[in-house]
């Protein structure tokens, strides 16, 4: 019998489907008579697929950003030449913002206000990128901090991303109203993706997410829906988040609130791609600041819409 | 990614390699081939959407890098029938999921070997695995991953910085034996998984 280092060598090439046929055949044969050898190889073919799973992982991980033209939330890369991008664009935002901060009256916040600060905290305790602290504090419905528009035709296409991304704040917690201080939080998929993707995990949140059975919940699949398009868009897949949260806006069984928010975050999950979604985004701006129509984002759309098309 | 153009041998050989020289192959695949054209058109006149034909191309894209990873390309067809196979079965897969109506005219070869389909995990078999990894280390979730795409002891020390490359093949092997001692403990787990 050939010595144990061999043969693990032997069935690892085996399991990963690096034996010629004949290899095959003699090694199928020698574990017939091996009872012990047939257990290592059960053992060694739930490690492969446990190793295949990171692997399937780590390759979506990447097409995500070879999807992404420009990967400037929160994957500023190893780069230094992208760090030192990155930083100077985040500080001349922030510099305008901070002059534009300074010039208000007394800005009291809003309920809006204070939810965005709560998602903010969060963000900054999970070291995101620099951008995501440009709109703290919170804007109130009435008096929001402008992006400094440009001249017409000077925003580029990662500017669009930037834009969105300084506008782009998770929702709070679906559950935070419904569970008293020092509850446990539910514990099922749906829940659980909701807090990867709050706790800025997107992958894992993704993952969770299609563990859920939409089937056995269809009263929660609007849920599902829009978490994944949250999870979507912190991974750069802005167009599958629109696709979630455009299918979820034209649900007229959701609640008005419902649907304007909705809106607001397809808005969001457009802009960064402006050239191929203009049309879609002036629609919907148009829409969100018709003051007939009483949107609840009508103030952010007006500041989104000075930005956008100065 | 360096080259303009990939030849097939160029591709097969470099993900069949796996190591550092994969990841510059499937990003061609993904961003420089005319593969998912072909697949977005066959999605659009299926009914389907921009973001299926997303779904479906990154899906197909998983089982054709493993596949040829585990050698089940015989290289009787070009990369690209061979991809745009793989692309068809994922297709009809989110057709059937969906509840749809696989479109007129439209049709899948039955004759192809592979069964596709468990190269991409169920999703009750996916959270089982998630669990078994979440009980790893990150550290040991790299290295497990370096392994299984056959980067070099010396690749995977430059990798994750350790000292040479016994150091690696120590550390790699003490990430196996904790993913075994894992999978040998939790009977649960693997019940599901067998």
């Amino acid at each position: 019998m050939e010595n144990e280092t061999n043969w693990e060598e032997r069935a690892d090439a085996y399991i990963r489907g690096k034996l010629s046929e004949e290899e095959v055949i003699a090694f199928e044969k020698d574990l017939d008579g091996n009872p012990g050898r047939r257990e290592s190889i059960r053992i060694k073919r739930l490690e492969h697929e446990a190793i295949e799973l990171l692997i399937e992982d780590d390759l979506r991980q990447k097409m995500a950003s070879w999807n992404t033209p420009q990967p400037a939330t929160g994957i500023l890369g190893s780069s230094p030449w992208r760090w030192a991008m990155g930083l100077a664009s985040a500080a001349v935002v922030l510099i305008a913002l901070l002059i534009w901060w300074q010039r208000q009256p007394g800005v009291k916040p809003t309920p809006e206000s204070q939810v965005a600060e709560k998602s903010k905290e969060k963000g900054n305790e999970s070291g995101q990128d620099p951008g995501d602290t440009l709109l703290q504090p919170a804007p109130t419905k009435d008096e929001l901090p402008a992006i400094k528009p440009g001249t017409p035709g000077s925003i580029t296409p990662d500017k669009y991303l930037a834009v969105a991304d300084a506008f782009y704040e998770t929702p709070p917690s679906p559950f935070a109203d419904s569970k008293g201080a020092g509850t446990t939080p539910p514990q099922d998929a749906l829940s659980l993706g909701i807090q990867a993707v709050l706790d800025h995990r997107p992958q894992e949140a993704i993952r969770l997410l299609e563990q859920v059975d939409t089937a056995a919940v269809p009263d929660k699949v609007r849920f599902y829906k829009e978490w994944k398009a949250y999870a979507y868009y912190e991974i750069g897949r802005y167009s599958a988040a629109a696709a979630l949260l455009r299918s979820l806006a034209a649900d007229k069984n959701n609640s008005v609130a419902s649907q304007d928010r909705y809106e607001w975050y397809l808005l969001l999950s457009l802009v960064p791609d402006y050239a191929r979604n203009q049309a879609e985004v002036k629609a919907l701006l148009d829409k969100m600041t018709d003051p007939a129509i009483g949107h609840e984002y009508s103030s952010r759309a007006l500041q989104l819409k000075k930005a956008l098309i100065p | 990614m360096g080259k303009r153009n990939w030849t097939d041998q160029e591709l097969y050989r470099d993900i069949l390699n796996g190591g550092r020289s994969r990841e510059a192959a499937l990003q061609y695949v993904y961003t420089g081939t005319d593969w998912k054209r072909t697949l977005n058109a066959w999605v659009k006149q299926g009914g389907g959407t921009p973001e299926d034909a997303e779904e479906v191309f990154q899906d197909s894209i998983i089982a054709f890098d493993r596949s040829i990873r585990e050698g089940r390309f015989e290289r009787k067809s070009a990369l690209k029938t061979y991809f745009l196979g793989i692309a068809k079965r994922q297709w009809l897969k989110v057709l059937k999921k969906s509840n749809r109506q696989l479109p007129f005219g439209m049709w899948f070869e039955e004759t192809m070997e592979d069964k596709m389909e468990e190269l991409l995990y169920a999703k009750e078999k996916k959270a089982v695995l998630t669990k078994v990894i979440g009980m790893m280390g990150e550290r040991c979730q790299v290295l497990l991953k370096l392994f299984g795409l056959d980067y070099s002891m010396k690749e995977i020390a430059e990798e994750v910085s350790l000292r040479d490359q016994e150091a690696a093949k120590k550390e790699v092997y003490r990430c196996r034996e904790r993913l075994k001692k894992i999978l040998d403990d939790n009977q649960d787990l693997r019940k599901l998984l067998e």
